[in-house]
């Protein structure tokens, strides 16, 4: 009796093998074609792509991330897009990031964007304070949640892709000074909260 | 030790998967002496009985979760079937489940659970929940 439930076990155990390397080796679409349709430059706005750090691609490798430098009127932010398709542990919990950085946040509110909302957060370490916003995007409906972002990646990935669109992180922080001016964002570069 | 070899190979199968615990144990401030939980965490499994009836029921669980995570990349599943994959080694009765409950002490999903708490309360919190494993434990598995 327990031999055959060992066997059983063991031919559960080949076939969770066999599964998990299969799943390894599907290839899943991402979302490079959504990352490429954000313009460089436009009406109101340049910017350039800026390499990411060694410990930046260490993290975030396989992955796909995206760092550019906007200067939209005066203002200058840093938009790093993250597209966790080839290996979703790439993509964090912001705020478990900050957090986990030292930065204490101080406050924390949700901003309307096109198709959802976005979370601006001010973050305090020492005798600094700066601010950051991000959302989770899947090219449609833009949300905060990490707790709705991991069930979008799970049911993706359980499916092969066919639940939807790969959700990406997106962060924006201020270059130069502390604050960021998201509204005039909203207005001065609408396609930055679209895509 | 108990455990069938068949056992042990599920419990290497939910090591293959979980192998981002070491990554999250070494960088991550919230994380940080996670592995002491983890070690304190196993440590009832050395007085166990051996030899006592174990639950297989207990391996295909750690076997689907483990999957799972595999499928869809969620390491939470993977830290899960390592725990239970553990218990599937040890002679089963109900009083272990507090001590299965609290494996939660050596997983990143405790830090993630506390990040608005200080770093050193959630350290605190982690070794005080790992300690009381053993506690859990002992009193599940002492001969």
């Amino acid at each position: 009796m327990k031999t055959t439930a060992n066997n059983f076990l063991w031919i559960g155990l080949a076939v969770a093998v066999v599964l998990s390397l299969a799943w390894e080796f599907i290839p899943l679409n991402d979302a490079s074609a959504r990352l490429e349709k954000l313009p460089v430059q436009g009406l109101g706005f340049a910017g350039r792509d800026v390499p990411l750090s060694d410990t930046e691609a260490a993290v975030y490798k396989p992955a796909r991330v995206m760092k550019r430098l906007y200067q939209v009127g005066k203002e200058r932010v840093v938009l790093v897009a993250i597209d966790g398709s080839r290996d979703r542990h790439a993509v964090h919990d912001p705020l478990y990031c900050f957090h986990g950085a030292g930065w204490n946040v101080v406050t924390s509110r949700d901003v309307a964007v096109s198709g959802g909302s976005a979370k601006l957060l001010t973050l305090k370490k020492n005798d600094r304070t700066v601010e950051a916003v991000f959302w989770f995007s899947d090219g449609t409906e833009r949300h905060t949640s990490v707790l709705r972002y991991w069930l979008q990646t799970t049911l993706r990935r359980l499916t092969l892709g066919c639940s939807g669109e790969e959700p990406l992180l997106v962060i924006l922080q201020p270059l130069t000074g502390t604050t960021l001016r998201w509204d005039r964002l909203l207005v001065c570069f609408p396609l930055l909260f679209e895509f | 030790m108990n455990g069938s070899r068949v056992e042990w190979a599920v419990v290497v199968f939910c090591v293959w998967h979980s192998v981002d615990l070491l990554t999250a144990w070494r960088y991550s401030p919230l994380d940080r002496w996670g592995w002491l939980a983890f070690v304190l965490w196993l440590a009832p499994l050395a007085w166990m009985r051996t030899g006592a009836g174990r639950w297989t029921a207990l391996a295909w669980i750690a076997l689907a979760l483990a999957l799972t995570s595999a499928m869809a990349q969620l390491n939470v599943l993977a830290y899960a079937a390592l725990a239970v994959s553990l218990a599937a080694l040890a002679p089963w009765s109900w009083r272990a489940l507090p001590w299965l409950a609290l494996s939660v002490a050596w997983m990143p999903v405790l830090g993630w659970a506390c990040q608005s708490l200080p770093l050193n309360t959630v350290t605190v919190l982690r070794l005080t929940l790992a300690a009381a494993s053993v506690v859990a434990g002992w009193r599940a598995f002492r001969k």
